[in-house]
């Protein structure tokens, strides 16, 4: 390996391990190592530009403006309402209704965003029904997180997928012949949902709670506001789902929807009273954003310099002996690994690396479902896995005016991923690993 | 002298004796008492000194936190009551005693802070440091420790 491999290595390590232990904000050290790896002639300025999946991003930036403009709609409020209504005030069922409505949600928003707007109305829910806070918020974090991965459109790593494989939006449900992203997450959230109820929700009794005095918003303010960023957004989701039949990148498309909307709450102007555009750009998570352009360039910089090209070397022989056994370590290596690590650079890093397993005769596709979901389902582990957990605790820690244990948390954490990975294991396992190996 | 004393309470018989101590100060002294109970959140897991020991719902876990915490709040109110103290009861949820005891004296406007060497946590508190020593570091009143 030539010198500069292992400079490109070394800054790549230094990096992340900022990251991690958060001796310097995550995003400027991520960019700092981007400016190292040019500056000692890992790359150059123009490479660093062109290794960024701006196409992602353009996703990315894009469905967060729409999601910004949904979370002020008062839909999330209302639904949350809804479900406090047909738990008809059992506290349990109601955890494992907001935890539904957190997945579903997190399918088209960014999971960071699905807890700052369920969780200003599921507290309020939490002290009608006498629940602790914490259990709670940290099931819609957790629920958030898990189902990110089902579609394209709720996280980075399925993006990523998108990115380094090409696989498209209609591929997250039907793929080759057979069930991926969506069905078998959807099967294994439920079978985890039950796991928990009966864990830790089972025991609460049944509270009679009068909605109107909850002092939350139970109706939605502007309907008309509310019907267009809704109507908007399903159609922009619609419009990525026939992504081939348009012909243009996905990133365009999602722009295409934002761009408009916010053209078409302007026109609207005052019947809707939409925040202002600049309100929702200010609103944008932009360190987040910086901190995955930075990302792309700094995995890209390794892949430059074939460092992962060795590491699918080192792996192949692996893959090669026993499909089933390589899969089965990839898998649940990656899930303690992605609790302690920011789970999105360790995601990429293999991504690549399968992708060139794939130009050695080993098949991706198997490996990388395992990988996104193992990926996925692992970073409940801590708050050190996913930024959605750490904004979560934060709110549970300000409301209960105490710390969270990491005893406490991993007493939720712990049989959440547990029982979310196992599941998905076995499922990911019988559909998609054991007919390709044989 | 000392108006409000406060007075945590693991239940334990070292800490029974602090609050013995405190409260005969606080008669002498002419001051009221709080007495302090830290109990862990009810998780479906029960711990005990930091080790898993079984499983219990919530429901189930939160009543048996609230019988401890009964347990040794009675005590000190039935020492208190004895003594003709007056005295404040106080239950905290949390997992790190030194800061309830720490944020419950500012909130309370405790002038004194009365606590045993040690509590439950024995062979931990010689190896890892004690929340009596954290109280001690960090209390912006006078703290008597009872050994």
């Amino acid at each position: 390996m030539e010198p500069l491999a292992w400079i490109a290595i070394a800054i790549f390590a230094v990096s992340i391990l900022a990251v991690i232990t958060n001796v310097v904000d995550a995003t400027i050290a991520a960019l700092i190592g981007v400016l190292a790896m040019v500056w000692i002639g890992v790359m150059t300025e123009t490479d660093a530009f062109g290794l960024v999946d701006w196409n992602v991003m353009a996703i990315l930036v894009s469905v967060w403006v729409i999601a910004s403009y949904f979370g002020k709609s008062g839909v999330p409020s209302w639904l949350s309402v809804q479900a406090l209504k047909i738990s008809g005030g059992r506290p349990g069922l109601l955890v494992m209704i907001l935890s539904v409505l957190a997945g579903t949600i997190s399918m088209f928003v960014d999971n960071v965003v699905v807890i700052l707007m369920m969780a200003p109305v599921a507290l309020p829910l939490a002290r009608a029904l006498k629940l602790q806070v914490t259990p709670l918020v940290l099931m819609i974090g957790f629920s958030a997180n898990f189902m990110g991965s089902a579609m394209l459109l709720g996280d980075l790593p399925p993006q990523m997928l998108h990115s380094v494989s090409g696989v498209e939006f209609m591929d997250f449900f039907w793929h080759r012949g057979r069930p991926s992203s969506f069905p078998i997450l959807v099967v294994t959230f439920v079978i985890t949902l039950a796991a928990m109820y009966a864990y830790g929700f089972r025991g609460h009794k049944r509270i009679a709670i009068d909605v109107e005095k909850l002092g939350i918003e139970t109706k939605i303010p502007n309907p008309l506001f509310a019907t267009v960023v809704v109507g908007w957004f399903l159609a922009t989701v619609f419009a990525m789902a026939f992504r081939e039949v348009l012909g243009v990148k996905l990133g365009f498309i999602a722009m295409t929807g934002a761009i408009t909307l916010v053209l078409a709450l302007e026109i609207l102007g005052k019947r809707v009273n939409a925040p202002d555009f600049e309100e929702i750009l200010g609103e944008l998570d932009w360190r987040a954003i910086f901190f995955y352009i930075a990302l792309f360039a700094l995995v890209g910089g390794l892949e430059k310099m074939h460092v992962l090209n060795l590491l699918s070397d080192a792996l192949k022989p692996l893959f090669a002996q026993s499909y089933v056994l390589g899969a089965t370590l990839l898998y649940w290596a990656t899930v303690p690994i992605v609790g302690i690590v920011e789970h999105d650079a360790y995601i990429l890093t293999f991504l690549y690396t399968i992708r060139d397993l794939e130009a050695e005769g080993i098949a991706p596709w198997p490996l990388y479902w395992m990988l996104l979901w193992s990926g996925t389902l692992g970073s409940n582990l801590t708050v050190a896995g996913a930024p959605a957990l750490f904004a979560a605790l934060n709110i549970c820690q300000r409301e209960e005016d105490r710390k969270v244990s990491l005893r406490e948390f991993l007493s939720w954490s712990v049989p959440f991923t547990l029982v979310a990975a196992g599941v998905c294991y076995v499922i990911g396992m019988l559909v998609w690993v054991l007919p390709y190996a044989r | 002298m000392y108006k409000h004393i406060l007075l945590p309470t693991d239940g334990s018989p070292l800490s029974a004796r602090a609050v013995a101590s405190g409260i005969a100060l606080a008669r002498a002294t002419g001051a009221s008492v709080t007495a302090l109970y830290v109990a862990p959140p009810p998780t479906p897991v029960v711990f005990r000194r930091r080790l898993p020991i079984g499983y219990a719902t919530t429901e189930q876990h939160a009543d048996m936190i609230e019988h401890e915490a009964a347990k040794a709040l009675g005590a000190v109110e039935k020492a208190a009551k004895a003594a003709g103290v007056t005295v404040r009861l106080e239950k905290v949820l949390g997992d790190f005693p030194a800061d309830a005891i720490l944020a419950t004296a500012k909130r309370r406007k405790c002038d004194l802070i009365v606590m045993a060497s040690h509590g439950r946590s024995g062979l931990k508190a010689v190896l890892l440091g004690s929340e009596t020593q954290k109280v001690l570091a960090h209390a912006g009143v006078p703290v008597l420790v009872h050994r």
